[in-house]
C-alpha cells in the first residue's frame, strides 16, 4: 500500500472537524499494533493549553499555536505487516476534501519508498483556516485534521521541538564514515 | 519481590526511569522526544503488567522496548540525524581533559552515528551489555554487532583524538 | 580499557528524568488502569477488603469523603490538564512529523532545491 500523506485544511467559520473522519477507519484500530487516537476540540484544547507553561520556550510556542485552534484530530494506525489497510479507506479520507474551498498545495509520489504525499490547505480571507494530513506508508496510515487558525510557520517551528525533525533532508550529502 | 507477585509499577517506575529515558536521550538527542518515549514505554508496560513475571523480567522488557521505539521512532521519521558526523566541529585547541564538553562532544559523536551502530554504542557504554547481549536485544548477528563497535570507535577515536590532542 | 572507552562510558551514564517526570507518568497510569485478565480480577475478589459498619468509624468516613472530595477533583482536574496537554503534544508531533515529512520529500525530489 502506498504512502499518501494529505493535509487538508478545515474552514474558519464552520464547526471544528468539519472534515468527518470515516467510520471506517476505527475498524483498523483492531488490526493495528500501535494506535494514536487524539481528539483534543474547543474546551480540551483550552484545558491543555492551561498546563503549557509560559516560561517553557517550547511550551510557550505550543500555547501561542494552539491559541486559534478549534480542534485537533489525530488517527494514526501502525501495522505489524502490510496490506493491513484498503486504498478505499485513503479515499473515504479524501473525498472528504474535495468540497468548495480545498487547495491541493502538495502531491509527492514515491515509488522507492511507496510513500504519496499531499498537502491541502483550505484558505479563509488567505489565512489557513485548517490543514488535515494523510499519511499512508506500507505499514502505517494517519489522519491529522487541524480546524482554526493555523500558522503554518509557527507549526513548522515545532521542528527540533517534541520529537519533530529538525534537519533537512539533502539529496546528495553523505556524511563520512556513516556507513552501516 | 516474592514470587508470583506482580511487580509494583510504582517501583518500577522510579527503579528503571533512568535507564529508558537515558536510552531515548542519548539516541534521540531530543529531550522531550526523549521523555514522551520513556512515558509512552511505561505506559505500555502498565497495560501488560499483569504479564511480567518478575522485576528482572519487567527491566529486560522496558529495555528491549525502549531500544526498538527508539530505532523505529528513527526509521519513521526517515531524517538524518540531528547532528551530521561533519557538522561536529573541532575545538580550537586540545582541552583539558576534565574539560566537561569533552562529554558532550562525544555524546553528539555518538549520536552522529547511524541508527543501529549508535544504539550499540549506547547499549555498550551506557548499559555495559556484552556484545552477545546487544546481539540478542537488537536480533543481529554477533559478529555484526562488534563490527559496529570496532568501526565506531575507530571513527570515534580519530574524531576524539584531535580534541584532547592525545592518541589513543 | 582504553581511556576513550571510559569517557563514552562517563559521557553516557544515565540520568534520571527528574521527580516531575515520575509524577507526571504515575498520573498518567493512574488515570488509565491497568488492563488485568479476567482471570487474574476474579481470584483477586475474594481478597477484598471487608466493609467496615462502626458508626464512628462511618462519620469519619463521611468527612473524610468531604475533605476528599475536593482533593480529589482537585487532582483530577490536574490529571484530566496534564492528559490533555500530552495529548495535544502527541498530536502536533504527530502533526509536525508528517508536514515536515512532505516537505522533505519535495525537497528530494526537486533535487535539494
Amino acid at each position: 500500500m502506498r504512502s499518501a500523506i494529505l493535509i487538508l485544511a478545515a474552514v474558519w467559520p464552520l464547526a471544528a472537524q468539519d472534515v468527518k473522519l470515516p467510520a471506517s477507519l476505527n475498524r483498523l484500530a483492531g488490526k493495528a499494533a500501535e494506535v494514536v487516537d487524539v481528539s483534543l476540540d474547543g474546551p480540551l484544547l483550552k484545558l491543555a493549553g492551561k498546563f503549557l507553561s509560559k516560561d517553557d520556550s517550547e511550551e510557550a510556542k505550543v500555547r501561542a499555536l494552539v491559541a486559534g485552534l478549534k480542534g485537533i484530530y489525530v488517527k494514526s494506525f501502525e501495522f505489524e505487516k502490510e496490506g493491513e489497510y484498503s486504498e478505499e479507506d485513503v479515499e473515504a479520507v479524501r473525498a472528504q476534501v474535495r468540497g468548495p474551498g480545498w487547495s491541493r498545495m502538495l502531491g509527492v509520489a514515491s515509488r522507492k519508498d511507496r510513500e504519496n504525499a499531499e498537502v491541502y490547505m483550505k484558505l479563509d480571507g488567505g489565512r489557513v483556516a485548517g490543514l488535515v494530513v494523510l499519511a499512508a506508508e506500507p505499514k502505517e496510515l494517519t489522519v491529522v485534521n487541524i480546524v482554526g487558525d493555523i500558522d503554518i510557520n509557527q507549526l513548522s517551528e515545532l521542528g527540533g521541538h517534541f520529537g519533530v525533525p529538525a534537519v533537512e533532508v539533502h539529496r546528495d550529502k553523505k556524511p563520512a564514515g556513516n556507513k552501516e | 519481590m516474592a514470587a508470583g507477585t506482580l511487580p509494583d509499577f510504582a517501583v518500577l517506575v522510579r527503579g528503571h526511569q533512568a535507564m529508558v529515558f537515558s536510552i531515548a536521550l542519548h539516541y534521540l538527542r531530543d529531550r522531550a522526544a526523549a521523555e514522551e518515549l520513556a512515558q509512552e514505554v511505561f505506559l505500555q508496560l502498565h497495560r501488560r503488567l499483569a504479564e511480567m513475571k518478575s522485576a528482572e523480567h519487567a527491566r529486560h522488557w522496558l529495555r528491549k522496548v525502549t531500544v526498538h521505539r527508539c530505532i523505529d521512532f528513527a526509521r519513521r521519521s526517515r531524517i538524518r540525524p540531528r547532528i551530521a558526523l561533519e557538522d561536529v566541529p573541532e575545538p580550537a585547541a586540545a582541552a583539558a581533559e576534565s574539560d566537561p564538553m569533552l562529554s558532550e562532544r562525544l555524546r553528539k559523536l555518538v549520536a552522529s552515528l547511524p541508527e543501529k551502530p549508535r544504539m550499540v554504542m549506547i547499549l555498550r557504554f551506557q548499559e555495559d551489555l556484552e556484545p552477545g547481549e546487544i546481539a540478542e536485544l537488537l536480533n543481529m548477528p554477533l559478529r555484526t554487532v562488534k563490527s559496529h563497535l570496532q568501526r565506531s570507535l575507530a571513527m570515534l577515536r580519530e574524531k576524539f583524538s584531535c580534541t584532547v590532542g592525545v592518541g589513543f | 580499557m582504553s581511556s576513550l572507552e571510559d569517557r563514552l562510558r562517563d559521557a553516557l551514564r544515565r540520568e534520571d528524568p527528574g521527580p516531575e517526570f515520575t509524577a507526571r507518568l504515575l498520573a498518567r497510569a493512574a488515570a488509565a488502569p491497568a488492563l488485568m485478565p479476567d482471570w487474574w480480577r476474579r481470584l483477586a475478589a475474594p481478597f477484598r477488603p471487608a466493609k467496615i459498619r462502626w458508626a464512628a468509624a462511618g462519620v469519619l468516613a463521611c468527612l473524610l469523603v468531604v475533605a476528599g472530595a475536593v482533593e480529589y477533583r482537585q487532582r483530577q482536574a490536574r490529571i484530566e490538564g496534564e492528559a490533555a496537554k500530552r495529548q495535544l503534544v502527541l498530536a502536533l508531533r504527530v502533526a509536525g512529523t508528517k508536514l515536515h515529512l512532505a516537505r522533505a520529500k519535495v525537497v528530494e525530489l526537486n533535487g535539494g532545491l
